[in-house]
């Protein structure tokens, strides 16, 4: 409001330089990087395989998960520097090479688990869909701030397309988590943009005609459905398949039980080391600390956690302009969406889905598009005090 | 616009706000379930958790072993390989014909290794039901171990046949005590829910089963089970889900414990002895000439009992019964069929211990017990309201009349069918086991008495140990029966008998009084109520196991005797009892008040006349007190029975001995006691009494001779029906006489003893 409340003339105005401590918020930072460091333990955990006497435990994971965090840096860094008018100059571009890539990947990609969303380059796999994350989020915190007012049912229906064009790439890999966090972003964001309730209203109906019609239409993979009737009914309705799904959503709860208040102790987890989780480096690395670190353990990490989410929703309130606040809004419904349905699922909370535990989970592409988030939130911080990003928002 | 922008400001801000508290909502979901997982059902899931990953592996701990007296091995352990087949992935895998042929190839590879098999045993194996359907059946034992690798190396050729390594009973003295040892078998479904009721899982030193152990079946083998059995051995491994190995936990590892020993009071010299005569008693029943009569019953002879006790503290020495069978048929786990052959009645149930479950009526010796209530119970007196006095004549003409009887009929007179003219005293009826003396007793004496005193005899023979268990610690004892009113009561309630106790007639006491009627007693009863009479009225609990030591011969428990009760026992009931008893293996002293007939008793001939099938028996320096018996049974021939005791006491001629045995045999389907069981336990007696007692000889020596004594006893044979020529000095001419090696001599105790006992002579 006070902001708001500034005059727009400060282009001659000598202001003083902001000492560099006022710039960034060390809480972002160092619970962001508290959350990466355990990850990475965690990581470790899953991935160095049976140690004894003869066998070497495996570094590979753990060598790798640190390079991405260096990069992720790096990159978060860079990203914090990038000025709102480029992202608005560079954004058309941006949105073509994301459909372009989510249109390359269902070409060339190569399938993991049955769904066809990842590149291969050389020892690495690349995810294009999770930087897509960002360039929705961007798009639409764009297309939800208009130099005045509210939104209206004009630029709303823009923000759906925009949301849809990539979630409809995405139903053809197939990969239902990653379409739901594109999803549940874009609804947060919309709400969020403070458009008028009617047209909330609006949108809640024909999401919901939306879901009904995905679920009637063959658009799930059986797997999927399988997925689904898991967590939605008794197990035993359910076919071999879903089996499988149902043994691995209780062996996630077994390990975590098993933990207690103590945990087993790191490297001591049973259910972990005996590989009895599946996708423990990735999708439920949750249960490595929930069995190995216990309930001490893993409310630490969700403390740090609730401590980033908190210092992203903080930023988004104190942000400069109304496309920084939709920016981080974005950010943080990313952030608390992958964290809810990445750890609810291993708790029987959700249904089974490959979404990756942001900064936590193994993987380069997740790793990457998390820093590089974080580093719009820092830049929005960063400019909070900024009156020129506020000018370029009005001109 | 300022206004629009404020209040869209406003509604942006609280959107936020919004978001934020859904936000919290979630995360403390989070924490709510992470909470609920992990303190509420913490101990649920650890326990899922360590289910899942950890593998034990147990290893059955060998088995304690079992010595005899003399500290020799009657039961050992040895590891074979065994071949066992799952059935389930057999027959999953292989077609029916398949089947047969697959299991046909297998019992000639392992024939060809040196195991002969027949596919017909394999097949019997299979269909067994003494095991589960995850058992593993074992088909052949102790094979060679290059099958291990033949057949290892083909699980497409023998689908679930494979061959693994058991701990396996053995038995070095082979058939010998067989019912008393008993023997071990896998757990049956109800043993096993039986015996995890019983078990503590978290106590590491707990004798923990798993399905398919062995568990003892009978006998020792059963009744000291908590003791033989060793602790398993563990190993804990962690699996993947994989089931491979990923972590062996050596702190939760635990070396097997072998199962304690247990030290029998069983002599294995004077088992082998009882065993022997035991069945040569039945063989020469069999031979006895067939009675006159053509519809008597023939002597059929098929089976027997008998026990040797040590009266001074109730330790069993011996215990035979007869039909027995190969505890070696077990080891490997037992056919169905040959398990149907073994309980079946037309082959006499050869797994019967008739020791403690045959049930017999003791016949004539049951008179001493009559004796023994008539004298404590004034109805032998010199003095009083008595029937009789001890030295007091009765003329026993065979025939008894009961006097009291409401009509004349049949029903009151009793018969004695052996009989003679005689006068006889007390001492003389138990030497000559008259009948009617003892008919008398019980009519006249017993009967005619006020109840309870009426059921004197009862009294007496319960005090004795009639009609309940001995106490022997052996499983399936049984307590047999002494008739009074409330047992024909209960009889005729269960719709057995057709007479209640109000319908207790004087015969019933009449038949009672010499052993017959409804009264039943086992061997071993017998052997113990002879024991009250050798230990001057101590009824003592027979024992078998003298003390149990863990594998190190360090002492766990010792046994001693387990008096019951004392009985009365002063000079003026034991002089006629003795006497009487004496009397019946020796010469009575002439003397001018008795008759000439009266001066042999019933055995004396099996103690005295070596040529008609008795022995010189140095009764002088060890007296026998002892007592046939002869118990008749409807359409049999009789029981022959002989109970007797030695050294004895015989107060008539001033012997003041400490008797050091009792022997008990009865021989069904056999005759007379004094014709055929007497001579049988003199020769049992005579070994003990003059330290010649033979050693009992191991399965090996008898399998290492049998051929060699095979071969002359052939060679005999043909002399003797004349297919080998002989010169006129009786030299064989056709063919050379067969030589015994010199262990083999030694051990048949010569060439005389094959001559004389044929094969026997090995057993």
């Amino acid at each position: 409001m006070t902001v708001l409340a500034t005059p727009p003339e400060t282009e001659n105005l000598e202001r003083e330089k902001d000492p560099w401590w006022l710039l960034v918020d060390p809480f972002l930072i160092l619970s962001a990087l508290a959350v990466a460091a355990m990850g990475s333990v965690l990581v470790y955990s899953a991935t160095r395989g049976v140690v004894d006497d003869f066998t070497e435990p495996n570094n590979a994971f753990l060598e790798r998960q640190i390079l991405f965090i260096t990069v992720g840096v790096v990159v978060a860094t860079v990203a914090a520097f990038v000025a709102p008018r480029h992202m608005k100059r560079l954004y058309p571009l941006a949105f073509v090479a994301m459909m372009g890539a989510l249109w390359l990947v269902l070409q060339v990609g190569v399938e993991v688990s049955g769904t066809r969303g990842w590149f291969s380059l050389g020892t690495f796999r690349m995810q294009p869909s999770e930087p897509g994350k960002l360039v929705v989020i961007v798009g639409l915190a764009l297309l939800l701030s208009p130099r005045a007012g509210g939104a209206g049912l004009m630029r709303m229906g823009l923000a759906l397309v925009l949301a849809a064009a990539p979630i409809g790439l995405l139903m053809l890999q197939p990969d239902l988590g990653t379409m739901l966090v594109y999803l549940v972003v874009a609804l947060v964001v919309v709400v969020a943009s403070g458009i008028k309730l009617r047209w909330i209203a609006l949108l809640a109906i024909v999401a919901a005609a939306g879901i009904v019609g995905v679920l009637r239409s063959d658009a799930l993979a059986e797997y999927q459905e399988a997925r689904l009737r898991v967590y939605l009914f008794a197990p035993s309705e359910a076919n071999d398949e879903a089996a499988t799904y149902a043994f691995n959503v209780e062996q996630a709860q077994i390990a975590i039980g098993n933990g207690g208040l103590q945990g087993q102790g790191l490297f001591e987890g049973t259910q972990t080391r005996s590989d009895l989780v599946p996708e423990q480096q990735t999708d439920f690395i949750f249960t490595v600390a929930g069995e190995e670190l216990g309930l001490r353990g893993a409310s630490l990490l969700l403390g740090l956690y609730a401590v980033l989410l908190f210092r992203i929703w903080r930023t988004a309130q104190i942000a400069a302009t109304p496309f920084e606040r939709l920016l981080c809004t974005g950010v943080f419904a990313m952030f608390l969406f992958q964290m809810f349905q990445s750890v609810g699922m291993t708790m029987g909370m959700m249904p089974v889905t490959g979404i990756p535990l942001p900064l936590v989970s193994y993987g380069g592409s997740s790793m990457l598009t998390s820093m590089a988030a974080l580093g719009l939130v820092a830049g929005v911080y960063r400019r909070r005090l900024d009156i020129e990003g506020m000018l370029n928002q009005q001109m | 616009m300022a206004d629009n922008g404020s209040e869209f400001y406003e509604r942006q801000s609280f959107r936020l706000y919004v978001v934020g508290i859904v936000a919290v909502c979630l995360v403390a979901a989070l924490v709510a379930r992470l909470w609920y997982l992990q303190v509420l059902e913490h101990e649920e899931l650890q326990t899922v958790a360590s289910a899942n990953i950890l593998r034990v592996v147990y290893a059955e701990a060998p088995r304690g072993r079992i010595f005899d007296a003399k500290g020799r091995i009657l039961v050992d352990n040895k590891v074979v390989q065994v071949v066992t087949v799952d059935r389930l992935a057999f027959r999953a895998a292989l077609d029916e014909s398949e089947q047969r042929g697959a299991l046909l190839e297998l019992a000639q590879i392992v024939s060809r290794s040196g195991r002969l098999t027949k596919v017909r045993h394999i097949e019997e194996r299979l269909a067994s039901r003494e095991y589960g359907p995850f058992d593993r059946v074992p088909v052949a034992v102790d094979i060679n171990p290059d099958l291990l690798l033949y057949l290892g190396e083909r699980p497409d050729l023998f689908p679930g046949v494979s061959v693994e390594e058991r701990t396996v009973r053995s038995y070095p003295y082979g058939e010998l005590a067989a019912h008393l040892l008993g023997y071990v078998g896998p757990l049956t479904e109800s043993e096993y829910r039986s015996v995890s009721a019983h078990s503590d899982p978290s106590d590491p030193s707990a004798k923990t089963y798993q399905p398919g152990d062995e568990i003892g079946k009978s006998g020792v083998e059963r009744i000291f089970e908590s003791e033989l059995r060793g602790v398993p051995g563990v190993r804990v491994f962690e699996v993947n889900r994989l089931d491979e190995i990923v972590k062996v936990h050596h702190d939760k590892a635990r070396q097997p414990q072998p199962g304690n020993d247990v030290h029998l009071t069983v002599d294995l010299d004077v088992q082998s002895l009882v065993e022997r005569q035991l069945r040569r008693g039945l063989d020469e029943a069999r031979d006895q000439p067939r009675p006159e009569d053509p519809d008597a019953p023939r002597f059929v002879a098929s089976a027997g009992a008998a026990v040797a006790l040590d009266p001074r503290d109730g330790s069993i020495l011996a215990m035979a019964s007869f039909p027995t069978y190969d505890p070696r048929e077990f080891v490997d786990g037992i056919s169905q069929r040959l398990f149907n052959d073994l309980t079946a009645e037309e082959n006499y149930s050869p797994i019967l211990n008739r020791a403690i479950q045959g049930l017999y009526a003791p016949g004539s010796t049951f008179k001493v017990v009559t004796a023994y209530a008539a004298l404590t119970q004034g109805v032998i007196a010199d003095t009083g309201t008595a029937l009789t006095g001890v030295d007091e004549f009765y003329r026993d003409t065979g025939t008894y009349r009961y006097p009291f009887c409401l009509e004349e009929s049949d029903t009151c007179v009793f018969e004695s069918p052996y009989c003679c003219e005689r006068g006889v005293d007390l001492r003389d009826a138990i030497t000559v086991s008259s009948d009617t003396y003892f008919y008398r007793l019980g009519g006249e004496g017993f009967f005619q008495r006020r109840s309870p005193l009426d059921e004197g005899i009862q009294e007496t023979a319960e005090a004795f140990g009639l009609g309940s268990h001995t106490g022997v610690p052996l499983p399936h004892e049984r307590s047999g029966v002494v008739p009074d009113r409330e047992y024909y009561d209960y009889q005729f309630e269960q719709g057995v008998f057709l007479r209640g106790g109000d319908q207790w007639f004087a015969g019933d006491t009449i038949n009672l009084a010499i052993g017959q009627g409804n009264l039943l007693a086992t061997p071993l009863q017998m052997a113990n109520l002879y024991a009250v009479l050798a230990s001057e009225g101590k009824l003592h609990q027979p024992n078998i196991a003298t003390r149990i030591t863990d594998r190190n011969g360090n002492v766990l428990e010792e046994f001693g005797p387990r008096l019951v009760r004392e009985l009365d026992w002063g000079a003026a009931l034991s002089g006629p009892l003795l006497d009487g008893l004496n009397g019946v293996t020796a010469l009575n002293l002439p003397s001018p008040t008795r008759d000439e007939a009266l001066l042999r008793g019933t055995a004396y001939e099996a103690f005295n006349l070596p040529g008609e099938g008795g022995v010189d028996f140095p009764l002088s320096a060890w007296p026998v007190a002892g007592k046939t018996g002869t118990a008749e049974k409807q359409g049999k021939a009789d029981f022959a029975w002989f109970a007797a005791f030695g050294p004895a006491p015989w107060p008539e001629r001033g012997f003041d001995y400490n008797p050091e045995v009792v022997v008990t045999m009865v021989l069904e389907e056999a005759g007379f006691g004094g014709d055929v069981a007497a001579p049988a336990v003199a020769r049992i007696l005579l070994p003990i009494a003059t330290g010649t007692v033979e050693r009992a000889r191991t399965a090996k020596e008898v399998d290492a001779c049998y051929g060699e004594v095979k071969l002359l006893v052939v060679f005999l044979e043909g002399i003797r029906t004349g297919v080998i020529k002989v010169d006129s000095d009786g030299v064989p001419i056709s063919e050379e006489r067969p030589v015994l090696s010199q262990e083999c001599a030694e051990l048949v105790g010569g060439e005389i003893a094959v001559e004389q006992r044929g094969l026997d002579a090995l057993l």
